[in-house]
């Protein structure tokens, strides 16, 4: 079966080649929107760490996720993004750590969508 | 740090792309009944956001040892039986977080959604799964207002799914337990109640990689 659902096992899908496949329709993309899903921002982070700690803990564990990834907590940029969500999933909290993983196949997700947007219309990501 | 010690705080203004996720973590999940018909789940965004940004739910999943191999082995196995003798093109255990869902396990899936290891929430068939806490089918998700936009369909081909919730005992709904199909599909109970064996020996096998409750107060 094509569309993404083939007769493969877990294991042959977790092995399979880093590249999507390329799908015959045209992936909508509004600015730098793909499906509407936008890369994560540095505001929905913060929201997120916010949501889930005490204000006092939320701000220091903040402070040290920006010192881990080298950022100073302005970036916007697509591979500080991809730092700041790989130091939230090593962070010491294990809810935040977890939802950090969240944020994480978001940025995955609009990633591999992008690509795929770029090889079939040729645009640049 | 117990969940019941986080205190909800306000979102930062400014653009946020993901689903504005509800401030008030622990509101009351809405009942079954009230979220039924495909027009009432479409209309209720924020009440599904509010169940899945639960605290507690969350720390119970955070509680899971996710990342340990032997689970995943299992949960493995468990989808790959469950796909066959469903016999439909695809099944998985989804872990739902508040952002997104996590595909812990999966049979017959391939492509970007099992690259990036799930999909964000607004897509999920099995978010709707948990915030609903029962099960949750899907005969045509091309006709279907909750889903006919969503890549998982357009892109993917994904037209019917489902889901059965994924209960621990203590009652918190961590994910769910489901079959899609590439074609349009009535399910059946005999199908729902196969979902539902499966769902229990998949809690069964989450459960026993529970790790004790981290009191963490001390990061950051």
């Amino acid at each position: 079966m094509d569309m993404g659902i083939v007769e493969r096992t877990a294991a042959d899908a977790r092995t399979a080649s880093a590249v999507p496949p390329v799908k015959g329709a045209l992936i909508a993309v509004e600015g730098d929107a793909v499906r509407g899903l936008l890369p994560v921002s540095m505001d929905e982070a913060h929201a997120m760490v916010v949501r889930l700690l005490p204000p006092a803990h939320a701000q220091s564990l903040w402070a040290e996720v920006l010192t881990v990834a080298g950022l100073t907590g302005t970036e916007a940029d697509l591979p500080s993004m991809i730092n700041l969500v790989q130091a939230l999933t090593q962070a010491a909290d294990p809810v935040v750590a977890m939802c950090a993983r969240g944020l994480q196949i978001r940025l995955a997700s609009y990633q591999l969508l992008r690509f795929t947007q770029t090889l079939v219309i040729g645009g640049t990501p | 740090m117990t969940a019941k010690d986080r205190a909800p705080a306000p979102s930062p203004t400014g653009h946020s792309p993901a689903p504005a996720v509800p401030t008030a973590p622990r509101s009351p999940r809405p009942s079954p009944e009230t979220l039924g018909s495909p027009e009432e789940v479409s209309a209720l965004p924020t009440a599904h956001l509010e169940a899945l940004a639960d605290l507690d739910r969350l720390t119970a999943i955070a509680s899971i040892d996710l990342l340990n191999p032997d689970l995943v082995e299992r949960l493995d196995e468990i989808s790959q039986r469950t796909m066959t003798r469903l016999g439909h093109p695809a099944a998985y255990v989804s872990i739902v977080l508040d952002t997104a869902q996590l595909i812990l396990s999966s049979a017959g899936m391939s492509g970007w959604i099992c690259q990036a290891g799930g999909t964000p929430i607004e897509w999920a068939f099995c978010g709707h799964t948990v915030a609903l806490a029962r099960p949750y089918t899907v005969e045509d998700a091309s006709q279907h207002p909750a889903h006919q936009a969503s890549p998982l369909v357009i892109e993917e081909g994904t037209r019917a799914y489902a889901g059965v919730p994924l209960v621990s005992a203590t009652g918190q709904v961590l994910g769910a337990h489901c079959v899609i199909d590439s074609e349009p599909h009535r399910f059946t109970q005999d199908e729902i109640a196969e979902l539902q064996a499966a769902a229990a020996e998949i809690v069964q096998v989450l459960t026993e990689h529970s790790m004790p409750a981290q009191t963490n107060s001390t990061s950051g």
